[in-house]
C-alpha cells in the first residue's frame, strides 16, 4: 500500500467512525427486545399489548395510588400492560408533541378539560364510547359530564375537579381586628372593607393572581358575571358591557386602596404567603387545601375556607368559580383503544372503592366527577363534617362553570388588557374599548366565528 | 535546458496531484459534518418552511394554505408587540455589556496574572450557570416582600417597589439579568482581542507622543474591529432571542411589557393544536435574525487587521 493510498484509506475510516460516533450519541432510543424498553404500542414479549400512560409528576400520595392501581391492573390482565411514566410538567407539551409527530403518542394521557375540545377538532382525541360501558358515563354529575361531551360523544373520563377561585382567610387575623370570623365578606365591597381593615404593616388584606396569572385565574370572574370575553359562538367580544366595567373597576380598586400588593408574592396556585401571615385573605383554589394540611398544618385550623365574594354579595346558588382538573383521554391514533378503554374503565369509572383511595390520598383537596365515589366518601366518619369540603362541595361545584376551552390567546389578550389597567394606568373604558377591538380582531384574523366545537355539535 | 523543464513539469504535477489528494482528504473529512448539518439543519428547515404553508398538526394530512400562518403572525399584535421588546431589549442590552465589557477587559489586562486569572473565572461564571436558574435568582431579588432590591431600599426609607409588576421597571428588570449573564463572556472575547494587539503598536505610538485616547481610537478600536461585529452580532441575536430570564420572571408581562418573541412563540407551541402558527413565526424570526445579520456585516465589513 502507498502512502498515498494509506493516507486516503485512513481518512475515509476516520470520517466514517466520526459519522457513525456522532449518530450513535444523537440516537436516544437505546432500547434491546425484552429489556422492558419497548416502543410503544408494540406487542411485548409474550404477546403483550404494552399500553403507554402519560401522567404529569403529583404528590407522593397520588402517585403512589397511581403506581398501585396500574400494577393491579397488569396484574389481572394477563394481555395487556400498562406502561406508567411520569412526565415532567415543563417538558410535556415538547415530549407529546415529539411523540405525536413521530407516532409515539402515549394511548393514555393525562389531560387538562379545557384542552381537549379544540384538540378533539383536530383528530388528537379518540372517543371513549365505542370502546367504554355507556352506564359509566350516567354516574358523572351534570355539569361535569358536559365538560368531557361534544355531541352526543364522551372523548375523555374524568380524574378530579378542582373548583376555583376559593376565598381563603386567616380566622386569627379576622379576630385581631374585630371582625367576625365565621361571616367572611360575600360582596366584592365588602371584601374591599374587610381587606382594608385587614392590611397593617407587613402584611396586605387580601392576595390576587398577579400579573402572569390573571389570564386563566379570571375564568371563575368571568364566570361569576355570567359570560365569558367572547360570545358563545366566538363570533364577537362581548366585553363592553357593565358586567366587564364592574369586574376591571373592582380589580382596579383593590390596588387602588393598596389592600393588595403591587406585585403578586407567589404564584397564584401557592397558598404560602397566606400560611406565613404576609396577608390576611386570599383567592386560591381547592388544591391549596391539600398544601394547607400537608405543608402547612399547625396554622391550617386558622384558615377558613369560603364562597369567593360576588358583585352583589349573594352567593347561594351562583357560580362562583371555574372548574379545574383532569381527565383521562385515548389518543386518536391509539393501536389499541380497547385495552386503552379497559384501562381507563378500571382506573377511573369502575370500582368507586379506587376513586375514593384517591381522594383520601389527596386529603380531599380535589372533588370527585362521580355521584357514586362521593356517595362512598360521606360515609366515611368525619369527613361529612370537614367545613372545607361541605362548602365546596354544596355551595361551589354543584354551579360552577367549565374553563373555557377556546384559545388561551383570548385569554392572553384579556389578561393584557386588565393589567393595563394596573399597571399603565390605562382608564377601564379605554381598556375594555380596545379589549373589544382586540378580540375582534382576533377573530376576525383568525376567521373564528361559528368555530366552537361545542356549539357546532 | 529541456530536462529542467522535464523537471519542472514533473514537479508540478507532483504538486497538482498531491493538492487533488489534500482536496479529496478535506471533503473526506467534512462528509460527517456535512450528513449532520444535512440531518439536524438543513432537512428540518426545508420541513419546517414546507409546512409553513400548510394547516400542518400531528392527526390530519396536512393541506396546503399558502400565506395564511404567515399572515395570521403578522396581524397578530402579540408577536409585533413581542419584535419591538425584543428591539428594546437589544438596545438596553447589548451597548450596556459592550462598553462595560470593554472597560472592563482594560481592567484585567493591567492585572497581574494570578489576579487576572481569578477574575477571569469569577465573571465567566454566570454563563455557565442556564438562563432557568439566572431567572430564579433574580425572581428572588425582585421579590416584592423581602428580596434583596426592596431590603435595600427600605434601609433608605424607600418604599418597596413592583420591580416586575410595574411596566415602568419590568423591562430593565429582564435586561439586567441578561447583562449580568452574558458581561463575562463579552469581557474575555474583548480581553482576547485587546491580547491580540502587538505591544510595539503601542510602544510606537507613546514614542511619537499619542494620548491614551489616541492610542485606543487610533490602535485599539481598529484592530478590534472583528472582535467587535462578533461580538455585535452574537449580542444582537441572543437578546433578540432572549426566552429563559424572561419566562422565570415576568411570564411576558405585565401587559406584554416583557413579552419576547421567542417566549410567544414557545407559548403558540404549548397551547396551540396546531403548529402552524409556531412553525411561521420562527421562520419569520429567522429572517429577521438573519436579515439583520446580513445588514451588520454590509455596513462593517469585517476584513484582517491592520498592519
Amino acid at each position: 500500500m502507498t502512502m498515498k493510498t494509506f493516507k486516503s484509506v485512513t481518512a475515509m475510516a476516520l470520517a466514517l467512525v466520526m459519522l457513525v460516533s456522532l449518530m450513535t450519541a444523537c440516537s436516544s432510543n437505546n432500547s434491546k427486545p425484552g429489556d422492558g424498553k419497548e416502543q410503544p404500542g408494540t406487542n411485548a414479549p409474550h404477546s403483550k399489548v404494552v399500553i403507554p400512560f402519560w401522567i404529569t409528576p403529583q404528590d407522593t400520595g397520588i402517585t403512589a395510588w397511581f403506581r398501585k392501581w396500574t400494577n393491579e391492573f397488569n396484574q389481572s390482565h394477563d394481555g395487556v400492560e400498562v406502561k406508567l411514566e411520569f412526565v415532567p410538567q415543563d417538558a410535556w407539551q415538547q415530549k407529546l408533541k415529539a411523540a405525536q409527530s413521530n407516532g409515539t403518542a402515549p394511548q393514555i394521557a393525562y389531560t387538562n378539560y379545557a384542552s381537549i375540545p379544540m384538540s378533539v377538532e383536530e383528530g388528537m382525541y379518540a372517543a371513549l364510547d365505542d370502546y367504554m360501558d355507556p352506564k359509566l358515563f350516567e354516574d358523572l354529575y351534570g355539569n361535569i359530564k358536559e365538560i368531557v361531551s361534544i355531541g352526543d360523544n364522551h372523548y375523555s373520563y374524568p380524574v378530579f375537579v378542582e373548583p376555583y377561585q376559593l376565598l381563603f382567610y386567616r380566622k386569627d387575623f379576622f379576630e385581631e381586628v374585630g371582625l367576625d370570623p365565621e361571616s367572611p365578606p360575600t360582596s366584592w365591597k365588602q371584601l374591599i372593607d374587610m381587606a382594608a381593615q385587614l392590611t397593617k404593616q407587613g402584611r396586605f388584606g387580601l392576595a390576587v393572581p398577579g400579573s402572569g396569572d390573571v389570564a386563566w385565574t379570571h375564568w371563575a370572574f368571568q364566570n361569576m358575571i355570567g359570560h365569558f370575553p367572547i360570545s358563545d359562538d366566538w363570533s364577537h367580544a362581548t366585553v363592553n358591557d357593565e358586567s366587564y366595567r364592574e369586574l376591571f373597576s373592582f380589580w382596579k380598586t383593590l390596588y387602588d386602596e393598596k389592600v393588595v400588593p403591587k406585585q403578586a408574592l407567589s404564584e397564584a396556585w401557592d397558598i404560602k404567603p397566606l400560611a406565613e401571615g404576609r396577608v390576611a385573605m386570599g383567592f386560591n383554589g381547592s388544591w391549596a387545601i391539600g398544601n394547607l394540611k400537608n405543608e402547612y398544618a399547625d396554622i391550617a385550623d386558622k384558615v377558613g375556607v369560603a364562597v369567593a365574594p360576588t358583585p352583589d354579595g349573594i352567593t347561594e346558588g351562583k357560580t362562583t368559580a371555574a372548574l379545574g382538573g383532569y381527565a383521562l383521554t385515548l389518543d386518536g391514533k391509539a393501536k389499541n383503544p380497547k385495552e386503552a378503554a379497559e384501562f381507563i374503565s378500571y382506573l377511573v369509572a369502575g370500582d368507586p372503592q379506587i376513586m375514593k383511595e384517591f381522594f383520601e390520598t389527596s386529603q380531599y383537596s380535589k372533588f370527585s366527577a362521580r355521584q357514586s365515589v362521593d356517595e362512598l366518601i360521606n360515609k366515611e366518619p368525619g369527613v361529612s363534617d370537614d367545613p372545607y369540603r361541605d362548602i365546596i362541595l354544596k355551595q361551589v361545584i354543584p354551579f360552577a362553570k367549565p374553563e373555557p376551552w377556546y384559545s388561551f390567546d383570548i385569554s392572553s389578550i384579556y389578561g393584557t388588557a386588565l393589567e393595563t389597567v394596573i399597571s399603565n394606568g390605562v382608564p377601564v373604558d379605554d381598556a375594555l374599548a380596545k379589549l373589544e377591538k382586540d378580540i375582534n380582531d382576533y377573530i376576525k384574523v383568525h376567521n373564528y366565528a361559528n368555530k366552537n366545537p361545542k356549539q357546532n355539535q | 535546458m529541456n530536462d529542467a523543464t522535464a523537471r519542472k513539469g514533473l514537479s508540478s504535477q507532483k504538486l497538482l496531484s498531491r493538492s487533488r489528494q489534500d482536496a479529496k482528504t478535506a471533503y473526506a473529512m467534512l462528509v460527517p459534518t456535512f450528513i449532520l448539518l444535512t440531518l439536524f439543519a438543513l432537512l428540518p428547515l426545508g420541513m419546517s418552511l414546507f409546512k409553513s404553508f400548510t394547516d400542518f398538526s400531528f392527526y390530519k394530512t396536512p393541506e396546503f394554505i399558502g400565506f395564511h400562518n404567515y399572515r395570521i403572525v403578522l396581524a397578530d399584535p402579540f408577536f409585533r408587540k413581542a419584535v419591538l421588546v425584543a428591539f428594546k431589549l437589544v438596545f438596553l442590552i447589548v451597548p450596556v455589556q459592550f462598553v462595560a465589557a470593554f472597560l472592563f477587559a482594560h481592567l484585567i489586562k493591567e492585572m497581574s496574572t494570578r489576579i487576572g486569572a481569578f477574575v477571569k473565572t469569577t465573571i465567566y461564571i454566570p454563563l455557565v450557570i442556564s438562563g432557568i436558574v439566572v431567572g430564579a435568582v433574580f425572581s428572588f431579588i425582585y421579590n416584592y416582600q423581602g428580596g434583596i432590591l426592596n431590603s435595600l431600599l427600605n434601609v433608605f426609607g424607600i418604599e418597596n417597589q413592583a420591580w416586575i409588576a410595574d411596566s415602568t421597571y419590568a423591562l430593565y428588570s429582564v435586561a439586567a439579568p441578561a447583562i449580568w449573564q452574558g458581561f463575562g463572556y463579552v469581557t474575555l472575547m474583548m480581553l482576547a482581542g485587546l491580547l491580540d494587539i502587538p505591544k510595539d503598536y503601542y510602544e510606537a505610538a507613546k514614542m511619537d507622543g499619542a494620548s491614551a485616547f489616541r492610542r485606543m481610537v487610533y490602535i485599539t478600536i481598529p484592530n478590534m474591529k472583528n472582535v467587535f461585529i462578533f461580538i455585535f452580532i452574537s449580542g444582537v441575536t441572543g437578546a433578540l432571542s432572549l426566552y429563559e430570564i424572561v419566562l422565570m420572571i415576568t411570564n411576558g408581562g405585565p401587559g406584554g411589557e416583557t413579552l419576547t418573541p421567542v417566549l410567544h412563540l414557545v407559548n403558540h407551541f404549548n397551547n396551540d393544536p396546531t403548529m402552524g402558527y409556531t412553525v411561521a413565526g420562527a421562520i419569520i424570526m429567522a429572517i429577521i435574525l438573519g436579515s439583520f445579520s446580513a445588514v451588520i456585516f454590509r455596513i462593517v465589513q469585517s476584513d484582517k487587521a491592520i498592519d
